[in-house]
């Protein structure tokens, strides 16, 4: 471990010296050859080992110095270093920090690149004082590798970093050796920000750098000699390489000059030579300011493109840059060589700068090919933005986890809500609105209990069933119907009927007649038109259920004629009759004959229904909530049905909610939509209710008024599309004795479709009163306020639900006529009659203002 | 409602609007101002309708106008059951023209477009379907080929225009000069000045309360206590009940179950009434105090310049 680590802060040094390598042209061979061959890697912990021992020695020196003692503190916090310095050199250090991450993943060539720089760069700097100086700093750098490299190497890093982010572009000038010592000061992570500094701030940093390049390159001048003779072997070494760095680097130099400084620097850095020949080491100092401003022209995109140029023009390089370039690039590679003696101080400062620029620039390929670069911030984590935004506030998935769940919890809901009520399984779930589903999960919990306990009464014999089940004496009343029907019959039938009837007799009884019915389709009750249908799916369940409906129901097949006759027998009945009957019901006396037929049919009829479970089934759904008409839901019986559940429990039995058809379990509640009536007999299914066109009447948007009755009596709604046209039979209002029940469900189911309005007798009955009424009503005293008659006869717009309150309100039952009529009934007269009616709300569901 | 209450319009109309360019293009819509609603269709007052903005179709033409609706409910339903003669329930099923053969997206029917040759039989029969028989309506034909089809649709149809719809013909003046404003849709008058002359009586009759007895039932008419309803006849000042008129004008109706009459005749001067007519100025006369009096004063200054 102790290797890698001292190898990763190393590549930082290195990296930022090869950038000055690049810079210098001369550096560069180094750092190609460090990337191609192994040993390369042998070189970076060289580097480090070097810079270690160079920032061991220097520390004193720089203590000396202010400069130096920032550049220590540096190294003892790389990072912080960064920030703590002043100018844009601090920032160029903060971008090199994150930079460095990258470095610490591909530590390898990083240090590669790094290591033959910073040999090279250090081996420039002794060059210019004494030749063998610098082999003696190689050779130290050798010595610090191994042991020291992780001790020394913070310290530095915090030197390089220090002097070097500064002065790099200034270090062109100053010497190799200063910023070298400089590099070892700098903290590893700064390395790379080290590059970017000497570009962006290049005037800033001059003047600090080149005091600190002096100091430095006095340090390193001090240091070269101990470390020189700290390891001559890794001189040796060192050497060896550096021949063959340096015969890379005339390659590297140019091409690196070529590719990145060809705009920048190539040309500057000619200019920089002959400043810097011009002026000896002390003089160093000055240029090393001149050439920063010089460098400052570079723009921002040259610096950032300059390390990606590198790489590839490379090659090409070498002939475009200018051979004094290269020549240096020579020299510094060779410190010993002779051409050094005359630019020694300058050129090679030059030189080292440039090498160091170089090397600073070899951090460039630290920068990574765009892949690679892509990559490295893929694993980073830094985020762009202001502080503020940094601020992390919830995980990125924070929101969609949060959708997530809440669509979640809904779904949980419905699915909750659904399953339980559609826990038959036959039908899909139908995703229910809320309000419906909420209705309906309570209804499922009630209902799967009722359905138990009516299970249960099923199971008891029929005639108990009737006992229990009177709470509205409601079937008290179905019973005395029963007894009346019976006498009848009994009489054309023969039928025993004792004054009470045992429950069975009744059911018998009411089975029968229903039957008849639904042959004949004269008088449609729902039950009836239900037998049909019903019978065939039901026939073959009731038969295991109760034996003696069973029974019931084949003695009715052959009564059917019999009861069929006996219905009319109401018929023949005189109003005296009429209305005992009724009366036995407990209903108020009624005028007219038709209601009192009418009524006693539905008397009839119901006791029918509960006698035999399939109609009863039928009534119950109907009748109930309306929800479920074909499957005859056990759910329905709920609200109303208890009184009635006895009738309801034949139902439950014979078909398991399984096996019964199945039938969309959501059933609107409110209104039946009109347009659905309208179509009634071609749908069949659960729209059916609706559909019936009689039935419909009684959901009809304005407020029927049923007779008396028809809030006892449950509405049924047949399943089957046959039985459609009976359905509204059971209740009262639409029984086919009523004048208006078929009007009414012609009213409403014709909305949409132009249906044909069969103005049957009944209606034209029902529009008679109506007539009747309006015309017989007192004319007006007021001229303002007419008549309903007068305002018929004026034009104006009859305003349904007024005109049918009005009606309803005693004035039809002033006429004679018993009963109530809907608005869409009224709308059918008033359209019959030329009379230009409308609805009080319009389309938009708000109240009309201006007629 | 009764304080909304508004005397039958003076004028409303339900018009067929045919471009003058594109004969096959063919708008149907309602206005109480018949001359004003063309301009804007013709882009020469503001507010057309969309389908009539585009230049190309422009000039338009009424070729067809049918007035005398008691209000402007009535008119629109009448103009809606002209334009969706396929939806409309006032159209027994039987004798529906239009079918639908598309549907729109939203799964209603679609109409198919207007044509002269059927919209002519659909305002024939719509004119005498239940729903509208009974209203005082009047057709007029401004087109020579629409008042064909109009006479072949009676022929084919085999069924006369339905009692009491008048019809009158003024072809070629659409054609020949709009300018003049006595023909064409120009000629319709667009308020009550073509009644003052029963208006002026019936209001004098009840301003001096000399309405006396009803003619009818012969009982005494308190003034402001009823509906009062005088013959628009020339001179005859029979006054009655409303209900009392409407019992005698449908003593002799056809349709025993009818409760709105489409005419009487008067017991006093024995003219024959038009219902719609004596209820305009009926309506008039309780609902519109101030356009009576606009109209009388109006009147009175006419008298003072002619003499």
């Amino acid at each position: 471990m102790a290797t890698p680590n001292a190898f990763l802060p190393s590549p930082s040094h290195s990296a930022r010296q090869t950038s000055h390598f690049f810079r210098s042209s001369s550096p560069d061979l180094p750092v190609i050859g460090d990337i191609i061959s192994p040993g390369a890697r042998i070189r970076p912990p060289r580097h480090s080992d070097n810079a270690l021992v160079i920032s061991s020695d220097e520390e004193p020196a720089v203590k000396g110095s202010g400069n130096k003692k920032q550049s220590k503190t540096l190294a003892a916090d790389p990072t912080p270093s960064a920030s703590k310095r002043s100018g844009i050199a601090d920032d160029d250090d903060s971008s090199l920090c994150i930079i460095d991450p990258p470095l610490t993943h591909t530590p390898v060539a990083q240090r590669n690149h790094a290591a033959p720089p910073r040999f090279r760069a250090q081996s420039s700097s002794p060059a210019k004082d004494q030749p063998w100086k610098k082999f003696k700093s190689k050779t130290e750098y050798i010595k610090g590798d191994s042991p020291e490299a992780r001790e020394a190497k913070p310290e530095d890093c915090g030197n390089i970093s220090s002097p070097r982010p500064a002065s790099d572009l200034p270090q062109v000038v100053g010497p190799n050796s200063k910023r070298d010592g400089n590099d070892v000061n700098e903290p590893l992570g700064l390395e790379s920000a080290m590059v970017r500094r000497v570009d962006w701030t290049p005037p800033s940093n001059k003047a600090s750098a080149s005091h600190e390049v002096q100091s430095c390159s006095s340090l390193e001048d001090i240091h070269s000699p101990d470390l020189h003779e700290a390891s001559k072997s890794f001189e040796q070494i060192l050497e060896a390489y550096k021949c063959t760095g340096s015969l890379q680097q005339d390659v590297s130099t140019p091409s690196g000059e070529g590719a990145n400084a060809v705009n920048a620097l190539g040309k500057r850095k000619l200019l920089e030579l002959v400043v810097t020949t011009a002026a000896p080491e002390a003089k160093d100092r000055s240029p090393v300011k001149q050439k920063a401003p010089r460098k400052r022209p570079r723009t921002i995109t040259e610096i950032a493109t300059s390390a990606y140029r590198v790489p590839a023009p490379l090659e090409p390089m070498p002939v475009g840059i200018g051979d004094s370039t290269i020549t240096m690039t020579h020299n510094e590679p060779d410190p010993a060589t002779g051409e050094e003696s005359k630019k020694k101080t300058t050129r090679k400062t030059t030189k080292a700068t440039a090498k160091k620029k170089k090397k600073t620039s070899p951090p460039s390929p630290i920068l990574l090919p765009p892949a690679e670069a892509l990559q490295e911030v893929a694993r980073q984590d830094f985020v762009f933005g202001t502080s503020s935004q940094l601020a992390i506030e919830n995980s990125p998935t924070f929101l969609r986890d949060l959708q997530a769940a809440m669509r979640h919890s809904n779904r949980v809901e419905y699915v909750d809500l659904d399953t339980p009520l559609n826990s038959d399984g036959i039908e899909p779930p139908e995703r229910k609105k809320l309000w419906a589903a909420s209705a309906r999960d309570i209804d499922g919990d009630l209902f799967d209990l009722e359905i138990n306990k009516i299970i249960e009464r099923s199971s008891e014999p029929l005639p108990a069933l009737f006992d229990d089940d009177d709470p509205f004496g409601y079937i008290s009343g179905d019973k005395k119907t029963t007894m009346t029907t019976m006498n009848a019959i009994g009489a054309q039938t023969g039928l025993p009927s004792s004054p009470l009837i045992n429950t069975t007799e009744v059911l018998s009884d009411g089975a029968k007649p229903i039957k008849v019915i639904n042959d004949d389709s004269v008088l449609a009750d729902g039950e009836y038109s239900v037998e049909s249908p019903l019978k065939k799916v039901f026939n073959p369940v009731d038969e295991t259920q109760s034996s003696k409906a069973h029974k019931l129901h084949d003695t009715s097949n052959p009564d059917q004629a019999q009861h069929h006759g006996s219905k009319p027998s109401f018929e023949l009945f005189t109003d005296a009759q009429l209305s005992k009957e009724v009366a036995s019901y407990g209903f108020k006396a009624i005028k007219s004959r038709q209601a009192k037929i009418s009524l006693l049919e539905q008397c009839w009829q119901s006791k029918s229904s509960i006698q035999q479970p399939p109609f009863t089934r039928a009534f119950t759904t109907s009748a109930a909530t309306e929800k479920s008409a074909l499957n005859g839901n056990i759910q329905t019986p709920r609200g109303r049905p208890r009184k009635n559940s006895a009738s309801s429990t034949p139902e439950i039995q014979e078909p398991p909610p399984s096996a019964q058809p199945p039938v969309s379990p959501s059933k609107p509640r409110g209104r039946p939509r009109k347009s659905v009536t309208a179509t009634n007999d071609t749908m069949a299914g659960p729209s059916k209710r609706k559909k019936t066109p009689s039935k419909p009447s009684t959901q009809t948007p304005t407020t029927q008024k049923r007779k008396p009755k028809a809030a006892k009596v449950i509405v049924e709604i047949p399943d089957s599309a046959s039985e459609s046209e009976h359905s509204l039979s059971s209740d009262p209002a639409s029984s086919p004795g009523l004048p208006f029940s078929q009007p009414r469900v012609d009213l409403s189911t014709s909305i949409m479709d132009d249906t044909d309005l069969n103005l049957s007798g009944d209606q034209s009955l029902g529009y008679e009163y109506i007539t009747k009424a309006v015309q017989s009503a007192p004319r007006t005293t007021d001229p303002t306020n007419p008549s309903w008659h007068e305002k018929i006869l004026l034009y104006d717009p009859i305003v349904l639900e007024d005109f049918t309150t009005w009606l309803n309100c005693g004035q039809l039952t002033r006429v004679g006529f018993d009963g109530e009529v809907s608005t869409m009934e009224v709308k059918q007269w008033c359209e019959s009659k030329s009379i230009c009616c409308l609805w009080k709300v319009n389309l938009r569901g708000k109240e009309r203002k201006r007629y | 409602m009764s304080s909304l209450a508004k005397p039958l319009p003076a004028l409303y109309a339900v018009y067929v609007l045919r471009s003058t360019v594109r004969s096959k293009s063919i708008y149907v819509g309602s206005t109480p101002n018949p001359p004003r609603r063309l301009k804007q269709h013709n882009g020469e007052a503001k507010g057309g309708a969309v389908r009539t903005s585009r230049e190309s179709l422009r000039p338009w033409e009424m070729i067809v106008l049918v007035t005398g609706f008691p209000s402007s409910v009535a008119a629109l339903k009448f103009e809606w059951a002209l334009n969706n003669p396929h939806l409309t329930l006032h159209i027994p099923k039987e004798d529906r023209i239009t079918v639908a053969t598309r549907r729109k997206k939203n799964g209603m029917p679609a109409r198919s477009p207007h044509a002269l040759d059927s919209i002519i039989p659909n305002l024939h029969l719509l004119t005498s379907v239940p729903s509208f028989a009974r209203w005082p309506l009047n057709v007029h034909f401004f087109s020579k080929d629409a008042h064909e089809a109009w006479v072949d649709r009676l022929i084919t149809s085999k069924t006369p225009a339905r009692a009491g719809l008048e019809v009158f013909s003024d072809l070629g003046a659409s054609a020949d000069d709009q300018s003049t404003t006595s023909r064409g849709i120009h000629s319709l008058p667009l308020d009550y000045w073509p009644m003052k002359e029963y208006i002026e009586k019936a209001h004098n009759t009840v301003l001096f309360e000399k309405q006396g007895q009803c003619i009818h039932c012969h009982e005494g008419m308190e003034s402001d206590q009823g509906l009062y309803a005088m013959c628009p006849n020339d001179g005859c000042e029979a006054m009655g009940h409303l209900d009392c008129w409407s019992k005698r004008a449908l003593a002799s109706d056809d349709d025993p179950t009818a409760i709105l009459p489409n005419s009487c005749e008067c017991p006093s001067c024995g003219g024959k009434i038009r219902w719609g007519d004596m209820i305009k100025e009926l309506s008039l006369r309780t609902r519109g105090p101030g356009e009576v009096e606009k109209l009388l004063r109006k009147k009175k200054r006419l008298a003072a310049k002619e003499s």
